[in-house]
């Protein structure tokens, strides 16, 4: 049954365009736990689906470690999600390009600092993308990855302030890599 | 001065880190050679470290570069290149001293020993087999020759395998923890090292002692059978069955590469993730990049790539754009509203009874004793140093009885509430405050006033 102050919290998340992901990051202990959230919509899908549905969108749970909602028949929403998908594949080149284990930007007690991710403003073979996607026109890099993937729940600052990918960000390159 | 083979090679097992150093020079880099400046920088730093005047002077004669080619150790100078070989005989000694530097089988050296045993097989298929024949002592005491040799490279082969999947493995499990970029970058490495491995050396070893694979390619455990039968059907069966122990005794590797294998696979399956994961990650990139340089055109009406990128399939398809403006979100601040809501209920109940009830005493500020009078300084004291603890059923009647007893004569009824409150800051961090509405309010009656109240619980 639905828990109506878990359901308040869950609408203000989902509303906002915010993920809500399977583990929640706990920067006190540096480990993930369960999201209570994430269980309660699991545990009633359905009943969130239909209200949801009332409320023209739909409830999308993806890689069975995420849902969030997308708005049913809209289209303007793309521009948002070109936004997250350059800034996702930029962030995870600049790692791989440099020969470092993509891992390391999945693993909660490791991320990266802002200054590693610093070259994408640098060299201007990153900025010309980004700048197509409007991106980091007037601000740095690190406001970008705040915005549109620390505040929807892709990415988490931990506890050494590193920037690490949740189990939402994550999927979209589990996605590139089988589907290729 | 001349130094002999022996001495020299004698001096060089002594120091051996000298040739260890060259070894893992020309394996680093892929060659069977060193860069003359190398080889000189490295005697140079020896001697410099040696302390004893005779080891030192010793050393200077024994390793002089024309001392090593007259003593046969190096094989061959090139002066136009600037580069020294040794002999392989001499490095293969050296590999043996240490595990870590002996080298396995590749590919190539595998396929040279196929080529060796089809070319035994075919001289002695051409042969008459007769020990009067003096091609055929030769041909046989060089298969016999190319046998052991054969076994012992494949053991030295097997060990080299079984302690490099050791020290990968250890590498990589003691590594768990990525934590830093370069962690991650050692990490990488290492598993390309097991990739490599795997492809270079374990493969084709499996290959190399497959005996059930069939192709136009005989295997060289095969042509080995041929010979052996060779030999049983012209009517050598001692030498037949020492050629197939021989053959027995290479293919007992088998096992043990193939448990190396199967150690290393989980490696490899996690380096096949991640070439996967780069390798999509390099695609969308690549993607991407066109995109965003198709945007370069005169057209400025394409200044972004949305249009294009729109038109494909995106993961996170639909999701919601924010916007403050949609903002659900109510802020609570940091305080007990339940306590709020209670008072609010408290003095809307006040302004009823005020119009009801004429009997209850209001209280008026004017005519209360100011903040530091004596009485509520003693009152302060007093709640400070009272045992009065939670839980309490009815706050106002126990800090009554409490201020009654201790007071006398002084205490009047409108103090009650300062002692009350003096005692709900005492306590604030500690218990919890409920407010009862039970009807009809109780109430307290001393020296002729009645205090009509909604009792506090504390727990």
């Amino acid at each position: 049954m639905i828990t109506n102050k878990l359901s308040q919290t869950i609408y203000s998340l989902l509303i906002n365009g915010k993920a809500i992901n399977k583990h929640g990051y706990v920067s006190k202990t540096n480990e993930l736990e369960e999201s209570e959230l994430y269980n309660e919509i699991f545990n009633n899908f359905e009943e969130y689906n239909t209200l949801y549905q009332r409320i023209n969108y739909e409830l999308v749970h993806k890689n069975s470690c995420f849902f969030y909602i997308r708005e049913l028949g809209g289209e303007d929403a793309n521009e948002v999600t070109i936004k997250i998908q350059a800034l996702l594949i930029i962030i995870g080149r600049i790692i791989t390009e440099q020969g470092y284990l993509f891992n390391v930007l999945t693993d909660h007690r490791a991320g990266v600092k802002t200054e590693d991710l610093a070259i994408a403003t640098a060299e201007e073979r990153y900025l010309d993308i980004l700048h197509t996607c409007k991106l980091c026109l007037k601000r740095g890099i690190e406001e970008e990855v705040n915005n549109n993937l620390v505040a929807r729940g892709l990415m988490f600052i931990n506890s050494r302030g590193h920037y690490v990918l949740t189990e939402a960000g994550a999927s979209f390159f589990d996605e590139l890599a089988t589907s290729d | 001065m001349h130094i002999a083979l022996d001495r020299t090679l004698v001096l060089l097992i002594e120091h051996k880190d000298l040739m260890f150093g060259f070894i893992d020079y020309m394996d680093q880099n892929q060659r069977k050679d060193i860069p003359e400046q190398v080889f000189t920088n490295s005697m140079l730093a020896k001697l410099t470290a040696t302390i004893k005047k005779n080891d030192a002077e010793r050393l200077k004669d024994a390793f002089d570069r024309n001392n090593l080619i007259k003593a046969g150790i190096i094989s061959e100078f090139n002066k136009s290149r600037g580069t020294i070989a040794f002999q392989p005989a001499v490095i293969e000694i050296f590999r043996l001293f240490d595990k870590e530097r002996v080298r396995g089988l590749r590919s190539a050296e595998l396929e040279n020993i196929r080529v060796q045993l089809d070319n035994a097989l075919q001289q002695h298929q051409a042969l008459s087999f007769s020990t009067d024949n003096i091609i055929f002592r030769e041909q046989r005491d060089h298969l016999f020759d190319l046998l052991r040799q054969v076994n012992s490279q494949i053991q030295n082969n097997t060990e080299h395998l079984e302690h490099e999947a050791d020290r990968l493995s250890n590498r990589l499990d003691h590594d768990q923890a990525i934590l830093t970029l370069d962690e991650s970058q050692q990490i990488r490495e290492v598993l390309q090292q097991v990739k490599k491995i795997y492809d270079r050396e374990i493969i084709p070893t499996l290959e190399f002692l497959n005996t059930r694979e069939y192709s136009k390619v005989k295997t060289p455990l095969a042509l080995i059978d041929e010979i052996s039968r060779l030999y049983d059907m012209r009517g050598f069966e001692d030498d037949s069955y020492y050629i197939d122990q021989y053959k027995l005794s290479i293919l007992s590797h088998y096992k043990a590469v193939e448990k190396v294998r199967q150690t290393l696979q989980r490696y490899l399956h996690q380096e096949r993730q991640h070439r996967l994961t780069y390798n999509a990650i390099e695609k969308a990139y690549l993607n991407l990049q066109t995109l965003a340089q198709n945007t370069f055109t005169e057209n400025l009406k394409e200044r972004y790539i949305f249009k294009a990128l729109a038109e494909t399939e995106l993961y996170f398809k639909g999701l919601k754009t924010y916007s403050s403006a949609q903002d659900s979100k109510i802020e609570w601040h940091e305080r007990n509203h339940s306590l709020y809501f209670n008072e609010y209920l408290i003095e809307q109940n006040a302004r009823q009874r005020s119009d009801a009830v004429a009997e209850v005493v209001s209280f008026d500020n004017k005519q209360n004793p100011d903040s530091n009078n004596v009485l509520k300084r003693q009152i302060r004291v007093l709640i400070k140093q009272c045992e009065i603890k939670p839980p309490i059923n009815d706050l106002y009647a126990e800090i009554h009885n409490f201020l009654a007893d201790n007071l006398s004569e002084d205490y009047q009824l409108q103090y009650l509430l300062y002692g009350v409150s003096c005692y709900k800051q005492r306590v604030k961090n500690t218990a919890k405050v409920t407010v009862n509405f039970e009807r009809p309010q109780p109430k307290i009656h001393y020296k002729s006033k009645v205090l009509e109240y909604n009792k506090r619980e504390l727990n």
